[in-house]
């Protein structure tokens, strides 16, 4: 499809301003542009014709089943937009007077409130902007308590294997040493896990249930070791969703965690964000958080500063519209909502990797929780289709395929989330999908490398891209 | 009420095919100290109705001002309704990140027509899918230019305050030293960078227009600190760019800001979309995903995630920076917004901007009390000194429901004046100063 630029036409374009109202006042011509601003020159119904077409190039939620591990593809409620476009909410600014701005703290603290009880922790901010940010903040907040307590030769943080990416380079951004730890059977191995604890670690990553959606159910012993040598213990609660109403990271042994509430909290992903990465700690690193924070008082809401505050990660609050949507969500469902929605989500993904496992090879065939992980590695062996050519393949039935490669532990991994808020009769039709797809495997009468076959572009050449990069239109 | 799809009978048929009676009996692995046996404490679920009217109540809770004069770091400009109704179809809004090229041809064109726009209303070649806001695109550029032995920012007082708190927070992280530039008459001396030894200095940061509205001579800092061997990085409103000379036409290599401007929500402070921008050097030290153009196997042109290899999931602790979701959704809105102004109406804005804003300054300066505090040129916000205290001025602008400018001292404002505010609202604005000032 053509560029936006390939559709500019000189003096064509959208009339928007109103009437000038006051006279031009003289700039010295030194401070003045002198290149041309080469935006594009478009009317308003050829914009809304471009923007409508490349939305139907665009796979969402709303488009269809979307199983990617670890990134919980929920369906995005409605209300929530409908809520977060009021404009009591759209058209504040963040350097308003509380007084102006009652009911937006007011969103703030009640999402406090309810994802502290959810997740056990004493309170909540929404200043980082997606979950690795919150990692971060996290870790900043880590560093600084041990530097208070004067305690500085702690420099390494622990991570297992099977992390997300984001957890080691997110410690690396706040100086710490990364030490990665081997898994057993998927889980934590205590042994290997004694053997890199000392007083110089700083604290523990973990996600639980981890990114093999197995839940470690040596959770309180790992965290008592890692305090017992005086580390931290991290949660990364990307992988909340199984959990919520089951058991808490606070009572886990956490001392504090992430959210991404675009994932859990119904919120969308918008393409790549915004999310919100929603940070939690217990009140001991209270006095830590990136200022400020809100207190209701007296009956009414009110910004605090923190005395030890790591200092900001964003300018304000945070992405506070996408957190409107997320209590929303909270409001809706409720305390039984919650757990039902975490019940399901478990219950989906082990009903689709039963269905699944008597053709495909699963990582570790134990019950697992919101998300299960294949392991292709047979069918590169004997047929030669390698897990991004069944990836490719799952294309052609507009279904979206599921995180390939990831976790890295596992080879030719396929990573499958079904979440709660689909079916059986869609787990139903994907396991069809996938069962058709492992016979025309073992036939071999497709060419595999050649997949997808139904859609416009097929197979990029990614090479290509990164050796000789094409990153902006040449006008 | 929790958009679960399935029916009780079906629920049963699975749990049978899983071979369990119980979903309880999935959770084997929770320890029974931790598992919960007694329900979350929180409200119980609402329906639909009662949760839209739960949360119109608190939006109508804040007030929405007819007028504003407060910017500092948010600002309101009008946005076109297409913008609003176009960034809101389904398909951007759900979809994921675009690790399925074939899925996703339209959220990444989208993404690489956002690249080229920021690169050509800052006259550089390279721009990321976006960074989380405009504090934290200004820390990530600090740390970009970060090298072995240089371990100091320097940090013009002029940076917003809020981004400076950031920079420190993530110069604590990579054990930088971070040293702040004194103004002089609100700008930062030139004088101090060829004076100062700045062998240990990575990169300079400078904002301009800078935080009181002031236009910086960059020019003249990028010059001086690349003859240092240190990067002068410019935050830049990308709304001024309309009028005022370009990062690229004044020598400057990196660039970053806040992006808000270009059409999305003031919003209480987000979701918001911080940018980064740069020459072709940092190509591939650049954090977050980029869009590239390229083939695919028939030889269309088409677009993926390019430059992976600097990115977390690949490099892990050796990444360039542990982003991973960005801020796509308001990248693709304010690429909307630049198409829906285009070539002649972001210079209109900016124009205009720099008009009200300048008459507004010449009114208050004609009235008794008020005088400004710098003399430098300015683009759309400015420093008031006045003899009233700025409390009284905005509870006076209050109950004309005006939001009054943004309280840097008991008699110090910083007034901001967009397009967004009409000649009339201006006239009462000053009305009411003057009024305040008897």
């Amino acid at each position: 499809m053509s560029l936006i630029f390939e559709k500019s036409i000189s003096k064509h374009r959208c009339t928007i301003l109103p009437k000038q109202d006051i006279e031009d006042f003289q700039v010295d011509a030194s401070l003045l542009r002198k290149s041309e601003v080469k935006l594009p020159e478009i009317a308003e119904v050829d914009l809304v014709r471009h923007y409508t077409n490349l939305s139907k190039k665009t796979f969402g939620v709303d488009n269809g089943f979307y199983p990617l591990g670890s990134c919980t593809m929920k369906y995005n409620p409605k209300v929530n937009e409908t809520c977060a476009s009021f404009p009591g909410f759209t058209d504040i600014s963040p350097n308003s007077d509380a007084e102006d701005v009652q009911g937006a703290l007011a969103v703030i603290y009640e999402s406090d409130v309810a994802l502290s009880e959810i997740t056990g922790m004493d309170k909540m901010i929404f200043q980082p902007g997606a979950g690795a940010h919150g990692e971060f903040t996290g870790l900043l907040m880590i560093k600084k308590y041990h530097h208070e307590r004067k305690d500085f030769k702690r420099d390494k943080v622990i991570v297992p294997d099977s992390a997300h990416g984001t957890n080691p380079a997110s410690a690396a951004m706040t100086g710490f040493k990364v030490i990665t730890i081997k898994s057993k059977n998927g889980i934590i191995d205590l042994d290997a896990l004694d053997k890199v604890l000392d007083d110089t670690v700083a604290g523990l990553m973990l996600t639980n249930p981890n990114t093999l959606g197995l839940y470690d159910p040596g959770i309180l012993e790992i965290t008592k070791k890692v305090h017992d040598c005086g580390g931290l213990c991290y949660y990364d609660g990307a992988n909340l969703n199984p959990i919520m109403g089951i058991c808490k990271p606070g009572d886990m042994g956490f001392d504090c965690i992430h959210l991404n509430l675009h994932k859990t909290f119904s919120t969308p992903h918008g393409g790549g964000g915004p999310g919100v990465g929603a940070y939690g700690c217990k009140d001991f690193l209270v006095d830590y958080l990136p200022n400020p924070i809100v207190v209701k008082e007296k009956g009414a809401y009110h910004f605090k500063n923190v005395s030890h505050s790591v200092g900001k990660v964003t300018a304000f609050y945070g992405n506070f519209l996408i957190l409107v949507r997320a209590l929303s969500y909270i409001k809706h469902l409720g305390s039984t909502g919650l757990k039902e929605a975490s019940e399901s989500a478990v219950l989906n993904a082990n009903y689709m990797m039963k269905k699944l496992k008597e053709t495909y090879r699963v990582a570790f065939d134990t019950f697992c929780m919101h998300e299960f992980v294949l392991d292709l590695t047979s069918f590169k062996d004997e047929y030669g289709v390698k897990a991004i050519d069944v990836c490719k393949r799952i294309i052609d039935f507009e279904m979206h395929p599921p995180t390939m490669y990831f976790p890295l532990i596992v080879n030719e991994a396929l990573m499958f989330e079904p979440t709660e808020t689909e079916g059986k009769h869609t787990i139903d039709w994907a396991v069809d999908v996938m069962l058709q797809i492992a016979e025309e495997v073992k036939k071999g009468e497709l060419d595999f490398s050649k997949t997808p076959f139904t859609t416009e572009i097929r197979r990029l050449n990614e090479v290509e891209a990164a050796r000789n990069p094409i990153v902006k239109y040449e006008h | 009420m929790s958009y679960v799809v399935t029916s009780d009978e079906e629920r049963r048929e699975m749990l049978r095919e899983i071979g369990v009676s119980s979903i309880r009996e999935l959770y084997k692995d929770v320890p029974k100290e931790v598992f919960l046996n007694s329900p979350l404490d929180i409200e119980a679920g609402k329906s639909e109705f009662e949760v839209v009217k739960d949360l119109r109540a608190k939006a109508g809770a804040n007030t929405i001002f007819d007028a504003t004069f407060r910017g500092a770091g948010s600002y309101r400009h009008f946005i076109p309704e297409v913008v609003k109704h176009l960034s809101a179809i389904s398909g951007f809004v759900t979809s994921y990140t675009p690790y399925q090229a074939e899925l996703a041809q339209g959220n990444l064109q989208s993404i690489f027509e956002y690249q080229t726009e920021i690169c050509d209303l800052n006259d550089l070649d390279v721009s990321n899918a976006s960074i989380y806001d405009g504090a934290s695109a200004a820390c990530e550029a600090m740390v970009m230019c970060l090298a072995r032995n240089k371990d100091t920012v320097l940090v013009s007082k002029g940076v917003h305050p809020h981004y400076r708190a950031a920079i420190q927070a993530y110069a604590f992280g990579r054990d930088v030293d971070v040293k702040e530039i004194d103004l002089v008459d609100g700008l930062t001396p030139v004088d101090f960078l060829s004076e100062q030894d700045l062998s240990g200095v990575s990169s300079v940061i400078v904002q301009s227009p800078n935080f009181y509205g002031l236009i910086e001579d960059v020019e003249t800092i990028a010059k001086l600190s690349a003859k240092k061997d240190a990067e002068c990085i410019q935050i830049v409103n990308p709304i001024s760019l309309g009028l005022l000379k370009t990062p690229g036409e004044m020598g400057v290599e990196l660039a970053c800001g806040e992006a808000q401007p270009l059409g999305l929500d003031q919003g209480f402070g987000g979701p918001y979309l911080g940018f980064i921008v740069s020459s072709k050097k940092y190509l591939r030290k650049i954090p977050g995903r980029i869009v590239g153009q390229t083939t695919d196997m028939n030889g269309k042109p088409s677009f993926v995630l390019t430059l992976q290899a600097r990115e977390q999931h690949i490099r892990r602790e050796k990444a360039t920076s542990s982003i991973c979701s960005n801020e796509a959704h308001s990248a693709l809105r304010c690429a909307i917004y630049m198409g829906a102004m285009g070539q002649a109406g972001i210079q209109e804005v900016a124009r205009r901007c720099f008009n009200n804003a300048h008459y507004a300054m010449q009114r208050i300066v004609e009235l008794p009390g008020f005088s400004r505090k710098y003399n430098g040129e300015f683009f759309h916000e400015f420093v008031i000194r006045t003899e009233i205290d700025v409390d009284t001025i905005n509870k006076l602008l209050k109950q004309n429901n005006i939001e009054g400018p943004f309280k840097l001292n008991d008699n110090e404002m910083l007034v901001c004046v967009t397009e967004a505010v009409s000649k009339k609202e201006i006239d009462a604005f000053i009305t009411i100063l003057e009024k305040g000032a008897k």
